[in-house]
């Protein structure tokens, strides 16, 4: 299977590769990738204005605090109630044989604290909310 | 201890198990195929959805998906091998590759480790011993605390008198895992933990030690080889300063910076270390190259290295067969010297997202394509439909080019680079392409700082063009005219589109 296509927009021919998995389709084109999220039939409104599926844009100045990729969580460094300062470090997670530290984006207080030790946690399940 | 059943010079191999995954089982699988070896798969739960349990031999499942149950289970993957009545066992790199007591267990168990001998291991691996080794060969170490005393007062000691930037480093460590720089002193505590840590779960040793941290210097390895005799044989450099949190990313041979007299110094070092150390089969001595062309011992790697390919490119070697045959007591009936020809590069294509800092991105991998041509070469470990988890590390692939010359094969890495096609997944591609435009990196005078330098921040994620979704419409459009339904684009507003038809798993190819 293929999935070379040739496509015609405003009378010029371009051809690239494209892909649709499931409500992602993909295209590579002169040298580029990049993704459209496309509207589900059941007309779901999850998905991505910029086109990247999983970003967490909602991360920058929130409290909450959620799981940027699936992996283990290696190191829980505040505790319920603590206060916390912005980039200060909450949770470490591993992934891939990597360590990644995730910060606090705002100063507060840990309201709910869900990672638990070597827990096992999915992409955008929220670890820490700080508020 | 228990003498190994076969104990003759030249054991007679006929089925090598891999203990391994990724695209450097698949490479092994390939080279025991080519020598009419049977090949053994030893894999994960999670890795039946991998090429090379689809290319190998026989396979066999030795645990779940968790490192710590399969590929780092010394009792699983020698009961697999033995099972799966294999002779002989290689171990690829990381994992069990360097770990000295599964290298004596394979002897135990009569496998023919494909490898040093343990006692290399054991000498090497720990990074203590290895720089005693080397400064009794009379090479140059880095000034650093290797000691036994392990409390954190000790450690903190001696990194204010080593001066920072202090690098922790896992003893047993390698690959850039725990390993870590300490900047400032209230870095520290943090730093040497996590390396503590680190080690730890990666090694089962949390024994740490420190080094002088060499920002400007340039990681320069050379190959070795013994022979079955023992006899030690230089194959020339790699320079691998592109790395980022001291994970390799561009790899090339030979080094742009070298002079003649000055490779020929750095081989001859590495030559003797390994003859010091009565050393058999593949390893890598890693050195730093000060801006001063002083250089200095950093490790040995006891294994095949990721990025043996372009050694092999600029020799025309085997690396891989030449451990095996190796193994086997056979000749390798190489030249006496090799001749270096025309220039190679390897980038490690990682499924990451370049444009959130390297995260890493785990998912179902897509239709991928590859563009071949003289020159390239791809090392591949997963095809459309596996599934990249993130209990593993996130290397996907390797590109490698060859070409006349450093400036050519440059040119070829990117072209090769922008024509591949990973859908999935994100990856580093774009990061790639971005390294390989700046003025530092054509020039050759890159350094390990580089990445820390002039990429510390994510690429800028381009905002897509009219244009592209012009495209991305059309394709739609398409698919709608077919009758194969489909959903629609979301419009530059985020409305959506009419509500579609339902959306079948046939394709049109091409028009």
């Amino acid at each position: 299977m293929s999935c070379w296509w040739e496509v015609e927009v405003e009378g010029q021919r371009h051809r690239l590769w494209a892909e649709r998995m499931g409500d992602t389709l993909w295209i590579h084109h002169q040298g580029r990738s990049f993704t459209l999220e496309l509207e589900s039939s059941a007309g779901s409104r999850r998905g991505r204005s910029r086109g990247t599926p999983g970003s967490q844009g909602d991360l920058e100045g929130s409290g909450e605090i959620k799981a940027p990729m699936p992996g283990k969580i290696i190191k829980v460094l505040v505790e319920l109630g603590q206060e916390v300062d912005v980039q200060q470090p909450l949770v470490v997670m591993e992934a891939m044989k990597m360590e990644y530290t995730l910060e606090s984006a705002v100063k507060g207080k840990v309201k709910e604290l869900y990672g638990e030790l070597g827990q096992q946690v999915s992409l955008g399940q929220v670890l820490v909310v700080v508020g | 201890m228990t003498k190994p059943k076969l104990s003759t010079p030249a054991p007679v191999i006929e089925k090598v198990a891999i203990a391994n995954r990724g695209e450097v089982a698949v490479r092994i699988v390939r080279a025991c195929q080519e020598l009419g070896l049977t090949s053994l798969l030893l894999h994960s739960e999670a890795d039946r959805s991998s090429l090379a349990y689809r290319l190998a031999d026989e396979t066999l499942c030795i645990g779940p998906a968790e490192v710590g149950a399969s590929y780092l289970n010394i009792e699983a993957t020698i009961q697999g091998a033995l099972s799966g009545g294999a002779d002989a066992l290689h171990p690829g790199f990381g994992f069990l590759s360097e770990n000295a007591d599964f290298a004596e267990a394979c002897a135990q168990a009569g496998l023919v480790f494909v490898g040093p001998s343990p006692e290399s291991l054991r000498l090497f691996g720990d990074k203590i011993s290895a720089k005693d080794l080397v400064e009794k060969a009379g090479g140059p170490v880095i000034p650093g605390y290797q000691g036994q005393d392990q409390s954190l007062r000790t450690l903190l000691e001696k990194v204010e008198e080593i001066g920072y930037p202090v690098m922790v480093k896992a003893a047993a460590g390698g690959g850039g895992r725990g390993l870590k720089v300490i900047h400032r002193m209230d870095q520290a505590v943090e730093a040497i933990e996590a390396a503590q840590r680190e080690g730890l779960s990666a090694f089962g040793s949390a024994q740490v030690f420190l080094e002088k941290y060499l920002a400007e210097a340039k990681h320069i390895e050379v190959q070795i080889f013994a022979d079955h005799l023992g006899r030690v044989q230089h194959l020339f450099e790699r320079e691998c300063s592109i790395q980022r949190r001291h994970q390799k990313i561009i790899e090339e041979a030979l080094s742009p910076s070298l002079s003649p007299t000055l490779r020929e110094e750095i081989t001859q070092v590495a030559v003797k270390i390994a003859e010091q150390a009565g050393y058999r089969g593949a390893g890598t001595i890693e050195f730093l190259l000060a801006p001063d062309n002083q250089f200095y011992f950093l490790e040995m790697n006891t294994r095949l290295q990721v990025e043996h390919p372009v050694t092999e490119m600029v020799l025309g070697v085997d690396l891989v067969k030449a451990q095996l045959l190796t193994a086997m007591g056979r000749s390798l009936n190489w030249q006496e010297a090799f001749h270096p020809r025309g220039h190679s590069i390897e980038c490690r294509i990682y499924a990451e997202d370049p444009y959130r800092g390297g995260m890493p991105s785990t998912g179902v991998l897509g239709f991928c394509h590859w563009p071949q041509g003289p020159g390239r070469r791809f090392e591949v470990g997963f095809e459309k439909g596996d599934e990249i988890t993130s209990y593993y590390d996130s290397m996907l692939a390797k590109v490698i080019v060859w070409d006349e010359n450093r400036p050519r094969a440059i040119e070829k890495m990117k072209a090769t680079l922008r024509d591949c096609v990973i859908f999935g997944l994100r990856t580093n591609i774009p990061f790639l392409l971005a390294m390989m435009e700046h003025p530092e990196f054509l020039s050759g005078q890159m350094t390990t700082g580089f990445v820390d330098k002039y990429f510390s921040r994510p690429l800028k994620e381009p905002s897509l063009t009219r244009s592209d979704r012009q495209l991305a419409e059309a394709v739609v459009k398409t698919l709608n005219r077919e009758g194969l339904g489909g959903p629609r684009p979301r419009g530059p507003d985020g409305e959506a589109g009419p509500v579609p038809s339902p959306w079948g798993h046939s394709w049109r190819s091409g028009l």
